[in-house]
């Protein structure tokens, strides 16, 4: 029933989870919920993360773990 | 006693603790006498308050001949009448001047509205500079770390964004170095402008209907530093003598604390130091560890240093020097605001004490060093640690301690690049003095609290369906429309002894509220009490009607978030502001309501009238000293109303209060066609609780320093 109201009051802006989202202080994800974003977001063009570097780190990764290039 | 022709305050001390109410007109000596009538002895404290750690801490204290706030307090008695009315005027070599109805003027001419008003806005000046040189810190903090100039990470760069974008800062093709850089000289300048220019942080931070409201009302402040200086400026000798202009200059300089001391000092810490981070932590003074471990408690309200030991304090190296001396670990304990500010963010640092119990922390003699800056680390913390091996250092140029060690900032700030190194020596203090900690001497009251903490606003907007960019709450404000949640109540402000037991007076009307389904929100150390008596923990749900207690078993929080330290209001502001953004309602026709019970510092005078110009009226049970003027009150508890659509509200009797509150909450949701529904206050042992008519003043008071 609580639930209801605040659905009824606003849809929450669900995204899809994604390597940017680790440990973004906006993420949210309450129990039974799918993953949603308080700043509206969309996960892969996110400003805050490209801002905060998070697109950088998650290429550092990648490059760090896959194969060298000849 | 009315029937005696002289008045002696030795009469009161067996009259009747139901004080009478304050009706414009009446006599000073009346005035006088309702005020020392709120007096309560250390006795009394000790059997009502709230907090069995202090009243055990000070029963020890008692007995091992160390002085404490308590005993002071009782030394002082009787208080100057003058004084706690505000009619006593000290500004100028002419004076001391008491304005009374046989001589209604002092030397300069001021009558009783003008010396009132002239104290209160003197110590409204105060406040905003303790503040303002918090802020200060805050602020340099965020420009070196924006820049690189001091090794101080920027802990949440989000929010950095999200406060430039909130500011109107343009971000495109920046860096995020860039822009907390802009961010932070726009609350510099906002801070420290001579010269007028258009508010900033104050513009795009207030809601448009305040902003509105206030540049009708001609309050717009120049700078926090220019209102702080006006104020001085205004009150002296033989300057302004108009009431009016003395209260405009009160809003003003209200104002200015309000957007530059407090909203940008919360927004910037969270950019520097993280935002909140939910989590379970025990409180109170017995979570002190007191075996094999080096304690290192941390008080006071600057973050530079304090945050530099806390993000050294694990390290191996720090852990090899900690086992050399003898001990298997060393613990931070947080106490007053920067406490506040530890706990919220999930450091894994219990908090202690608040401002007036931080010397009751020192007594436990656990403690190899108390790490103290500015602002609420009271003086006779001193008295006390020199009883004890404790050593006091203090890391801030404006907080020297007489006897204490000075390792600190430079005043000029010529040792930013320093900062861990600085946090390192301190921490070897500490553990260089394990070995002087005498066993026989440690006491520590085994009372504590879990508590849940870290409600930051980011944290209720996923709770409560909430967006940034909107600036909106929906799931809220839904909540209040419906009648689930009666209104929402923030209390802050600090914790007196003076007209109140300690911790007694919110913790009351907290439990009033949340019985009658209202949610709270807490912050700065009168909120610390509120967590000594475990009402920040989601258990705390079965002292709620059955309304609010069915929101917050759904969500698992308790009926009381925790929202920070003492700026941290602008949390609580947030969340009221968004909720009623939400409900499409202006701030005044909400049913918000603020509660300092028992201010204490200048800087809670600035901190409760912040929210009555927010539209949202606020309840205290201790007087502030200006009880002598009916013009003032009226002004604060009437006009202001009529003017920016909350006023402020003295009641001593914390029942009394909670029943205030209620009415008003249901009165405003009557206004918007909400539901209402009855409310009940205090169940019959809970009014038996109340303090008896007799007082005895003065009893078992150590001998040491008298």
């Amino acid at each position: 029933m609580l639930f209801d109201i605040e659905k009824q009051a606003a849809v929450r802006w669900h995204i899809e989870k994604h390597d940017v989202c680790a440990g973004c202080p906006y993420l949210g994800q309450m129990k039974d919920e799918e993953s949603f974003c308080i700043m509206n977001q969309n996960p892969p063009a996110c400003v805050l993360a490209r801002v905060a570097r998070r697109f950088e780190k998650m290429e550092a990764v990648c490059r760090g773990s896959g194969p060298a290039k000849t | 006693m009315a029937d005696k022709e002289g008045y002696s305050y030795e009469d009161e001390l067996t009259g009747s603790r139901n004080a009478p109410e304050y009706k414009p007109g009446m006599p000073l000596k009346d005035r006088i006498r309702m005020i020392h009538r709120l007096n309560y002895s250390k006795e009394e404290m000790v059997r009502h308050t709230a907090n069995k750690a202090v009243a055990e801490m000070v029963d020890f204290m008692g007995k091992h001949d160390i002085c404490s706030t308590f005993d002071r307090f009782a030394r002082q008695h009787p208080q100057c009448g003058y004084g706690l009315t505000g009619a006593c005027c000290a500004f100028c070599s002419y004076g001391p001047c008491r304005v009374t109805e046989k001589t209604p003027l002092t030397i300069c001419g001021k009558d009783v509205d003008l010396v009132v008003a002239g104290n209160a806005l003197r110590r409204l000046a105060a406040g905003l500079s303790a503040h303002g040189a918090h802020a200060r810190e805050v602020f340099i903090s965020l420009k070196a770390a924006a820049e690189g100039t001091a090794p101080i990470p920027l802990k949440c760069r989000e929010k950095g964004y999200a406060v430039a974008k909130l500011l109107g800062i343009d971000v495109e093709g920046k860096t995020i170095e860039k822009i907390c850089s802009e961010v932070a000289d726009i609350f510099i300048d906002d801070l420290q402008r001579a010269l007028p220019k258009e508010h900033r942080t104050l513009k795009a931070l207030a809601p448009k209907e305040r902003v509105e409201t206030w540049e009708k009302l001609d309050i717009i402040p120049i700078s926090a530093y220019h209102e702080c200086f006006e104020t001085n400026n205004l009150t002296s000798h033989g300057t302004d003598s108009d009431f009016e202009s003395h209260m405009q200059a009160f809003l003003r300089t209200v104002l200015a604390y309000a957007v530059t001391t407090v909203v940008s000092t919360s927004l910037a810490t969270d950019i520097v130091y993280g935002i909140p981070k939910r989590s379970r932590i025990d409180v109170n003074l017995g979570s002190i560890v007191t075996e094999e471990c080096i304690n290192v408690g941390i008080n006071g309200h600057a973050p530079m240093v304090a945050f530099a030991i806390c993000d050294i304090v694990g390290t191996p190296r720090i852990m090899e020097k900690v086992k050399k001396a003898g001990a298997k670990d060393i613990k931070l304990y947080g106490m007053c605001c920067t406490g506040g500010e530890f706990i919220e963010r999930d450091l894994g640092i219990p908090l202690v004490a608040m401002a007036s119990s931080a010397e009751m922390a020192v007594a436990t003699g656990a403690f190899e060093a108390i790490v103290v800056d500015q602002q609420d680390v009271l003086p006779g913390m001193m008295q006390v640690a020199r009883q004890f091996h404790t050593k006091v250092v203090t890391t801030s140029p404006s907080g020297r301690k007489e006897g204490a060690i000075v390792l600190e900032l430079d005043y000029y700030l010529k040792n930013l690049d320093e900062l861990y190194d600085l946090a390192e020596e301190i921490l070897d203090i500490a553990i260089g003095n394990y070995k002087n900690r005498n066993p026989g001497k440690v006491y520590v009251p085994k009372v504590s609290a879990k508590v849940e903490m870290g409600f930051g606003v980011e944290e209720v907007m996923k709770l409560f369906n909430g967006s940034v960019p909107d600036k909106k709450i929906h799931g809220l404000a839904e909540l209040v429309k419906s009648g689930r949640i009666r209104g929402i109540v923030n209390f802050g402000s600090c914790g007196n002894i003076r007209g109140a037991v300690f911790e007694r007076n919110q913790i009351i009307i907290a439990k009033q509220l949340i019985k009658n389904d209202v949610l709270i929100t807490c912050h700065g150390c009168s909120g610390m009490g509120l967590l000594f008596a475990g009402l920040a923990h989601p258990d705390a749900s079965k002292l709620c009607g059955k309304r609010l207690r069915e929101v917050i078993e759904a969500k698992d929080i308790p009926p009381v978030l925790h929202v920070g330290a003492c700026t941290d209001s602008t949390r609580a502001g947030q969340i009221m502001a968004y909720t009623a953004n939400a409900a499409g309602v202006p701030n005044p026709a909400m049913p918000f309501a603020m509660v300092a019970a028992d201010p204490a510092a200048e800087k809670t005078m600035g901190a409760r009238y912040s929210f009555v110009l927010q539209g949202i009226e606020t309840y205290s049970c201790v007087q502030d000293n200006t009880i002598a003027s009916d013009r003032f009150m009226d002004y604060v508890g009437n006009r202001l109303r009529t003017m920016v659509g909350a006023g402020m509200n003295w009641n001593p009797d914390p029942y009394r209060t909670s029943e205030d509150i209620l009415r008003m909450l249901d009165e405003k949701r009557a206004a918007l066609g909400w539901p209402v529904w009855s409310y009940i206050i205090g169940a019959r042992e809970e009014i038996e609780d109340r303090i008896p008519d007799t007082v005895e003043i003065g009893q078992n008071l150590c001998s040491i320093g008298y």
